[in-house]
């Protein structure tokens, strides 16, 4: 028998285990970074400043468009992540073997930070305001001026609030928000109804569930300007005419979101006894009863946050309805995009800040009722 | 009692596991035996011996390698005719260790439902009230009838469970450490009622269990499980009584053993005890064992301690010893004797007086030694 003392900051296994971490994570960035999409386009763009998805969608919107062109970028792109993403995995799955040998210490211990205090707390503090209140004092600030100028107090004469009336006043923006709602609501539906029967699958390991696995978390591996343009081609040799259509938007939002949704309803399924579920199967009950009498009701809570959560970001993507929206299937996002491009950054700002507020008011009820029926449901 | 009459019939039964190198494998080997009509019958073992798989097997939840499974008429699984019956067409009832209550129902929707997802035949709603209320009855659970099955504690959870497993008036029982999470008073209390429930509605019962007192309490017959085989299969006294080998007479009850040398002496044998210029005399008759090592199994209980000056009763062992420790447990009193270098256990009477230190005769009677082999 060993006995393994839990590793302090100071020695040199911490400082090793520290090292490979840190490392993993900055890969992680790393790759986000190359995928990401909405602020190259939104800051890089105007200021000539083009990296590699800005240039996939520039080529994908050049009238004639270069699909080729695109798909061979977006092959190249594949590989270059989808390699990254493998020395990843490698490392953090590394970084988890010293992890898992922390022993018992594992209990959080506060400690006094001595001096050390202020600039903690002062590191804190600027993280907020760089994070949180910069940016959104910026935005209120570009809302209410008559067209886009710096902070200054002489400024403040000329605030105007007729960017929120353009806003409130056009049906146009109110259909947006409809569409958005509608394929975010719809697209977080289908997700976890697909994530509980696949989650289950998985987590009980029936067979050919490490198939399904795979399959439904493949598409981390693509970036959402990739898969936008294979929903694009796939959208237009599709028989059904989706293209152009919420149907479309909402099946890339289904494959991107699938995973995030599994992993919810997975981790759920892990929680649930066994038992549970064979004491159902013993009392006479079909797989089909069991996952719907029982299995079902008892993922409600990871459900619904998973639910949540994919509501959440599939209103605020951008680059997947950016290339797949059709005139009639515009959503919230686009449409800041499109008047960026216009420079009509007041309506931007005045619209974001709107929408920032209804989707926090959206989101919180959510919970609020659903912890109530959780709550009714399980008594604790 | 011959195969066909028997209810629960279950022969050359196995089922083995991969390795995964996580502990005991746990499967079984060739596991037979037929229970009459309303038997409280126990799977007996430590864990990993085979006596859940064997269960898991009969209840569906496992599919054997080999072997057949019957009940009454109905054959659940014939490895070679091909025949397995789905688990939630086989009509058992079955109480699982933790309980499996689903806790986002009520008692009544937790004892309905079998009711409810019955494939055999359909259940009106009046039929449904009628049996969970006659299910709660038996359980006496009634009262909580409506309450949400996470406002129960431990022994109320267990009754559910039971009501469940009984509602739609099975034919078989199955019963998975029922009781191994309850506290030991409340254990003791549910022991009881649990095998007088079961007399009352005569279900035939097979019940898993790793703690010997509870198997010899509750069941008609027991079989003692070691490494996937069915080492005794008995009624309680005997296997008490006469354990088939050495690891039976050790797992169920405690007892004394004494090592040393047996030869053959008229109808029963000799020992002579390693360590000792002692020998003692067993009234069995082991042939094979004649002139090999050997090991006696004496039970605490049978044990008497006598004053040295006492002559010796007929048909009994006597050993020379002192008290080195004498403990009052309130039903009895515990001693350890030693004896030249043998330490051995006996239980006196609670009224009995000897004291550390005390020279004293351990005796006990012929029948009581048991001889195993080494």
């Amino acid at each position: 028998m060993s006995y393994i003392t839990p590793a302090g900051p100071r020695n040199g296994f911490g400082a090793a285990f520290a090292a490979g971490l840190l490392f993993a994570l900055a890969l992680f960035v790393f790759i986000r970074n190359i995928e990401a999409f909405e602020v190259p386009a939104l800051v890089g763009m105007p200021g000539r400043v083009d990296v590699l998805t800005t240039e996939l969608y520039k080529s994908i919107k050049e009238v004639p468009p270069r699909v080729g062109y695109a798909s061979a970028f977006s092959v190249v792109m594949l590989i270059i992540v989808g390699a990254l993403l493998f020395l990843y995995g490698k490392m953090s799955k590394q970084a988890e073997r010293y992890a898992s040998i922390t022993g018992k210490g594992f209990r959080p211990r506060p400690f006094a930070l001595g001096r050390g205090r202020w600039i903690a707390g002062l590191v804190i503090l600027v993280n907020f305001a760089i994070v949180l209140a910069l940016p959104i004092s910026a935005i209120l600030w570009t809302s209410l001026m008559p067209f886009v100028r710096p902070m200054r107090w002489m400024a403040l004469g000329t605030t105007t609030i007729k960017h929120y009336e353009a806003v409130v006043s056009s049906p146009y923006y109110l259909g947006l928000a409809l569409n958005t709602l509608m394929v975010s609501a719809g697209t977080a539906t289908v997700v976890m109804l697909l994530a509980l029967v696949a989650g289950w699958l998985a987590a009980r390991r029936k067979p050919g569930a490490a198939i399904v696995d795979q399959l439904i978390t493949m598409p981390l591996v693509f970036p959402g300007l990739v898969l936008g343009i294979a929903l694009l081609e796939i959208g237009l040799r599709f028989p059904i005419p989706i293209y152009g259509t919420l149907w479309l938007i909402g099946l890339a939002f289904v494959i991107r979101y699938m995973p995030y949704g599994m992993r919810y309803a997975y981790s759920g399924v892990l929680q649930i006894h066994s038992e549970l579920e064979q004491a159902a199967s013993v009392s006479g009950a079909n797989i089909r009863e069991s996952l719907r009498l029982i299995v079902g009701p008892l993922l409600i809570p990871a459900l619904t946050s998973g639910w949540l959560f994919i509501f959440l970001i599939a209103a605020k993507e951008m680059s997947l309805p950016l290339l797949l929206a059709g005139p009639s299937s515009q959503t919230i996002s686009v449409a800041m995009f499109d008047l960026w491009a216009n420079g009509q950054g007041g309506e931007v700002a005045a619209l974001g800040l709107m929408w920032v507020t209804f989707m926090t008011i959206v989101a919180t009820t959510f919970y609020r009722i659903a912890r109530r029926l959780s709550l009714s449901s399980f008594g604790h | 009692m011959s195969a066909t009459e028997a209810d629960l019939d279950v022969s050359l039964l196995s089922k083995t596991f991969p390795n995964t190198g996580e502990g005991p494998a746990g499967g079984v080997q060739g596991a037979n035996f037929a229970l009459a009509s309303g038997t409280f019958f126990t799977l007996l073992g430590p864990s990993g011996c085979g006596k859940t798989t064997t269960l898991r097997c009969i209840a569906g939840l496992e599919q054997p390698d080999s072997g057949i499974i019957r009940l009454g008429d109905r054959v659940f699984f014939d490895h070679s005719s091909g025949t397995n019956v789905p688990l939630n067409l086989r009509n058992i009832g079955m109480v699982f260790q933790s309980y499996a209550i689903w806790p986002h129902m009520t008692v009544f929707e937790n004892v309905a439902f079998p009711l409810r997802v019955a494939k055999d035949r359909r259940y009106g709603r009046g039929e449904i009230d009628r049996r969970v209320d006659e299910a709660l009855d038996t359980v006496e659970l009634l009262a909580l009838k409506s309450r949400s099955a996470t406002r129960l504690s431990g022994g109320q959870q267990q009754r559910v469970a039971l009501a469940r497993a009984i509602v739609r008036k099975p034919r078989l029982l199955l019963l998975d450490e029922p009781l191994s999470n309850l506290d030991a008073a409340l254990r003791e209390e549910m022991r009881k009622e649990l095998k007088k429930l079961q007399a009352q509605i005569g279900v035939t019962t097979v019940y898993v269990t790793h703690d010997q007192a509870e198997a010899l309490e509750m069941s008609d017959h027991i079989a003692v499980m070691q490494q996937g085989r069915i080492v005794q299969l008995a009624s309680p006294r005997n296997i008490y009584r006469n354990p088939s080998n050495a690891f039976v007479a050790g797992f169920v009850g405690s007892t004394n053993w004494l090592s040393g040398m047996a030869r053959g002496d008229g109808s029963g044998m000799v020992v002579n005890l390693a360590n000792s210029q002692s020998s003692i005399r067993c009234i069995q008759r082991k042939v094979e064992l004649e002139g090999r090592d050997v090991l006696v199994s004496v039970r605490p209980e049978t044990i008497t301690l006598r004053d040295v000056h006492s002559t010796v009763p007929d048909r009994t062992n006597r050993l020379m010893g002192r008290v080195s420790f004498a403990g009052f447990s309130g039903g009895s009193m515990r001693y350890q004797v030693n004896s030249n270098e043998l330490k051995l256990e006996a239980y006196g009477s609670p009224d009995s007086t000897w004291n550390e230190g005390d020279e004293v005769c351990i005796d006990f009677g012929t029948d009581a030694a048991s001889i195993f082999e080494a």
